[in-house]
């Protein structure tokens, strides 16, 4: 109870570069209220993020994507003490509690004994924890870029997807070369800090 | 400093395009149950379980002796006086302490003003005491609150419009951090049901 006072001052003199990029006033007030208990921030959250969530579980546990969005959030609720959002942003938090949860789900599945019934209905893909690890990896990799302003995210994803060296990219954008060199480590700082907060458990 | 080697295994799947992910909104009882759960889950559980485990401040413990005391007094006076009053408008409770708290008080409905006695109770640095009317179900669980305000500041109280008391009949009396959480802190010091 004592440290959401403490907690307040962290929130007004910093938060995650992927929400600056939005208005970063209202997220601020947001995350305070979600910290603070208040349902209806949550459900602000759970409107804003639960369709890639949604998305995310479908992929990972198929038909048991309802439940697994229903978890996530519950844990985030429960555990919304433990979101800083100096370390990373609300979306990537949520893709990491998804990550912990689908691991979670799918193991307890791999245990249940062989059932035929289950075997015929199932056309879903089932992944062991190190491709779910990989598959929520380059969600919040993907996501993150996506926040970037437009310019930053081409940047980005020529050096980091098409892998034209730095010069190359100077060179087709038009920008100077120590303007896509920092660009490009600001933007790699930016995605570790991402993949970091998605990787803590709660 | 970070290269893009860093993220190589994660690249591999961006080279293979997008989206592997496609967002979907989920069916609205999705929402629905988290809410019910949620629910369930603050007020309901964390109420009863403080009732069974709650181990009190000792500055309060120490205080709450000398107050329990000081409001037996106050209450024998107090009932003293309206048994010979032949008629009590509205209903009273006697508030009594909850779990290991210590504490006499009693509240009294007047139409719609709550009058709280609990002499002169003055909270812990940081805390503050509030009143809250609970509605309880069948089994006594706690199914729906509302704070009427602290009882530093005050002592008489106006229930809300739409409170039915018949239905928000339990007084509460909770000791409050002052963080700023408006809900219940879980910490009930003294509690009684209006009759």
């Amino acid at each position: 109870m004592t440290i959401t006072y403490v907690r307040d001052i962290n929130l007004e003199i910093g938060f995650s570069k992927a929400d600056n990029f939005k208005n970063g006033r209202v997220y601020i007030l947001q995350y305070r209220r979600f910290i603070n208990g208040d349902e209806a921030a949550l459900k602000e959250i759970y409107d804003e993020h639960s369709p890639l969530i949604m998305g995310l579980s479908r992929k990972l546990v198929g038909p048991e994507a309802e439940d697994l969005v229903q978890v996530v959030f519950l844990s985030a609720w429960s555990g919304r003490e433990n979101f800083d959002p100096q370390k990373g942003s609300m979306k990537s938090w949520l893709c990491g509690i998804t990550r912990f949860r689908a691991i979670d789900i799918l193991r307890k599945k791999s245990r249940q004994p062989f059932s035929p019934v289950d075997n015929v209905e199932s056309t879903t893909q089932t992944f062991n924890s190190l491709e779910v690890d990989l598959l929520v990896d380059s969600l919040v990799v993907h996501e993150a870029l996506d926040e970037l302003p437009e310019e930053k995210q081409r940047i980005l994803k020529l050096g980091f997807i098409d892998q034209f060296s730095h010069s190359e990219i100077a060179l087709k954008t038009g920008l100077p070369l120590g303007t896509v060199k920092s660009h490009i480590r600001r933007g790699l700082e930016l995605l570790q800090k991402e993949l970091g907060v998605s990787h803590v458990g709660i | 400093m970070l290269e893009y080697n860093d993220f190589s295994n994660v690249i591999r799947i961006l080279e293979n395009g997008d989206p592997y992910v496609v967002a979907e909104k989920p069916v609205p009882t999705v929402w629905d149950s988290i809410h019910a759960s949620i629910n369930v889950a603050s007020d309901k559980v964390r109420l009863r379980v403080v009732e069974n485990e709650s181990k009190a401040d000792p500055f309060v413990s120490r205080y709450l002796k000398v107050f329990a005391l000081a409001a037996c007094f106050v209450l024998f006076a107090f009932f003293g006086f309206f048994a010979l009053q032949s008629s009590v408008p509205g209903s009273s409770a006697e508030l009594l302490a909850v779990g290991s708290y210590e504490g006499l008080g009693s509240a009294s409905l007047q139409s719609d003003t709550l009058i709280v006695e609990v002499n002169d109770l003055q909270a812990p640095p940081d805390h503050s005491y509030e009143v809250w009317l609970l509605e309880t179900d069948a089994s006594g669980e706690v199914v729906d609150l509302q704070t009427l305000g602290n009882i530093n500041s005050a002592s008489e109280f106006e229930v809300p419009a739409g409170i039915d008391t018949s239905k928000f009949s339990v007084v509460d009396i909770s000791l409050e951090p002052n963080d700023g959480d408006t809900a219940h802190s879980g910490q009930s010091i003294l509690r009684g049901k209006l009759t």
